[in-house]
């Protein structure tokens, strides 16, 4: 349980189990009387396109590359695929430090999986740790993952919801420009898809994404998982801009003006080590 | 016979006589009424917003015998693209042109009232309307609708009756400005300032060396390439009018569409 602002328990007190919402009430009390918008700082986003497929040797999973804080690019190129075993990928939309704890989290605890049972992990496994975890906190840790990866059983792709809620399906789509890469994937899908093909469909669906939302743009990458191998195409395809100007931006020296000039040296003097 | 029938019979509680029925009812629909205007029923209940930010950004620069206006012409609502080939700025007279960004409803009634006044004024007078009257008019115009704005935040720029360019920049509600340039829009924050580095006031050195038409279209077009690169709603086009004595000459160029 975390230590609440509201509820602060002595040391000597046996801590009591279950769910702790004091944080949750604080931050709602905030909001409904908040004078000065200063005090919620909003998280930022990745207002994402994310789309998983599974082909005939594995899964393909696919991500677009821009990290929004409201109105403003905050990542020009960030890294919305993340690894979770050798075997198992998830491209996360949502909070952008939930995504990256989370998978972070899940990872390492797989690792752990993997020392104690001696073999490979399994998607399921990965699928039913996230769940599990996303539903304790009912929501208020706001990841939508898809998780894709190879295992003994075959290929498997699965979505996780921020309520905790688990679809599995064959091709699957997440984040802000989910419904432009659905489009595309429910025009192309098949069963069986070569590699290539399901690669040209997923690039296709993110480029989608891309050009028809607005909290989703930059360069697509691409991550194929297939039985021993993985192959990682970090942005395949590159947006370039269409013009390029012929006299760039230039302040050359002396434009901000300045009153007062100190100029003093700085003596080099060896001597101990600064303690830890 | 008679007691023990009656003794079945329940005494008519106070509150279900007929006469007072109606002060139920009337009671209930007090404390409904009370209920709609607290916040959390409020909160509750969707509610009809007559405006939409459809995004935009227009820039203007007007100085010596020339002015520059460029905007973007992505028409966005909410995450959506409805239209990537919106004009934002039009030819008032052949003096002046108005800029505008936020709600494309908005900006079409503001157009078309200010060239419904400028034709009326042009048959009356024989001079031209000025576009220091022009910007009087428009202020007064958009203080009129104080209780209810346009959603519209304008740019009025061109060359008054001395062939000088001159810019001026108003808020929604008619407040303006006469500056060297300006921006507003959705990408407002990302480039006024590095307008501002390059003007007279500011920097006369820098605004001395890039004084003429060229350079500053150049520039113009830079302050978008890097907008572009920050702002998610703008993008997909570039529009430049450039107004001098001579007449108006429009560009188009490309953006990201991503």
């Amino acid at each position: 349980p975390v230590a609440g602002f509201l509820a602060m328990a002595s040391v000597t007190d046996i801590p009591t189990g279950g769910f702790c919402f004091d944080l949750c009430k604080r931050n709602a009390w905030l909001e409904a009387n908040n004078s000065n918008g200063a005090i919620i700082k909003k998280a930022k986003k990745t207002g994402t396109t994310i789309a998983g497929i599974v082909f005939k040797d594995g899964i393909v999973l696919g991500a677009d590359t821009r990290a929004t804080e409201g109105p403003i690019v905050a990542d020009k190129n960030c890294n919305k695929i993340h690894y979770l075993a050798p075997n198992i990928f998830c491209g996360g939309a949502g909070t952008s430090a939930d995504c990256e704890n989370v998978t972070e989290m899940i990872s390492s605890q797989l690792t752990l999986h993997r020392l104690n049972t001696g073999r490979e992990c399994r998607v399921a496994t990965a699928i039913t740790m996230i769940s599990q975890y996303l539903f304790r906190y009912q929501g208020y840790i706001s990841t939508a993952l898809i998780v894709g990866g190879m295992d003994c059983t075959g290929p498997s792709l699965f979505s996780v919801h921020p309520h905790g809620s688990v679809d599995q399906l064959p091709f699957q789509t997440m984040g802000s420009g989910s419904l432009c890469a659905m489009a595309v994937f429910e025009n192309g899908y098949q069963d069986n898809l070569e590699q290539d093909n399901a690669v040209a469909l997923v690039r296709a669906a993110i480029t989608s994404g891309i050009e028809n939302d607005l909290g989703s743009g930059s360069n697509v990458d691409i991550t194929v998982v297939k039985a021993g191998s993985v192959e990682r195409f970090r942005n395949i395809d590159k947006s370039l801009p269409k013009y390029k100007s012929k006299k760039p931006l230039t302040y050359p020296a002396g434009t901000t003006k300045f009153f007062d000039e100190i100029v003093s040296k700085i003596e080099i003097v060896e001597g101990e080590a600064m303690e830890q | 016979q008679q007691d023990f029938f009656f003794m079945f019979l329940k005494p008519v509680q106070k509150g279900y006589g007929p006469e007072k029925y109606w002060e139920r009812i009337l009671f209930r629909k007090k404390t409904l009424d009370k209920l709609k205007r607290t916040k959390d029923y409020q909160k509750k209940v969707s509610q009809f917003t007559p405006y939409q930010n459809n995004g935009g950004t227009v820039i203007a620069l007007a100085t010596k015998n020339y002015c520059i206006v460029a905007s973007d012409t992505r028409f966005t609502n909410g995450f959506a693209i409805p239209s990537r080939n919106v004009s934002r700025i039009i030819k008032v007279s052949s003096s002046i042109l108005l800029s505008t960004a936020g709600m494309q409803a908005d900006l079409f009634a503001l157009q078309s009232e200010i060239k419904e006044k400028v034709e009326s004024y042009q048959n009356k007078d024989e001079k031209n309307f000025s576009i220091v009257n022009c910007s009087f008019y428009l202020s007064s115009l958009l203080y009129s609708k104080r209780f209810f704005p346009f959603f519209t935040f304008n740019i009025l720029s061109g060359l008054d009756k001395n062939g000088e360019g001159v810019n001026f920049s108003f808020d929604a509600i008619g407040s303006f400005e006469k500056n060297q340039g300006s921006c507003r829009g959705k990408g407002e924050q990302l480039i006024q300032n590095l307008l501002d580095s390059q003007t007279l006031v500011f920097s006369p050195e820098l605004y001395k060396k890039s004084e003429q038409i060229v350079n500053q279209v150049a520039l113009v077009k830079n302050y978008f390439l890097r907008a572009v690169q920050r702002g998610i709603s703008l993008g997909d086009g570039l529009q430049v009018f450039i107004l001098t004595s001579k007449g108006v000459l429009i560009e188009n160029n490309l953006l990201r569409i991503d």
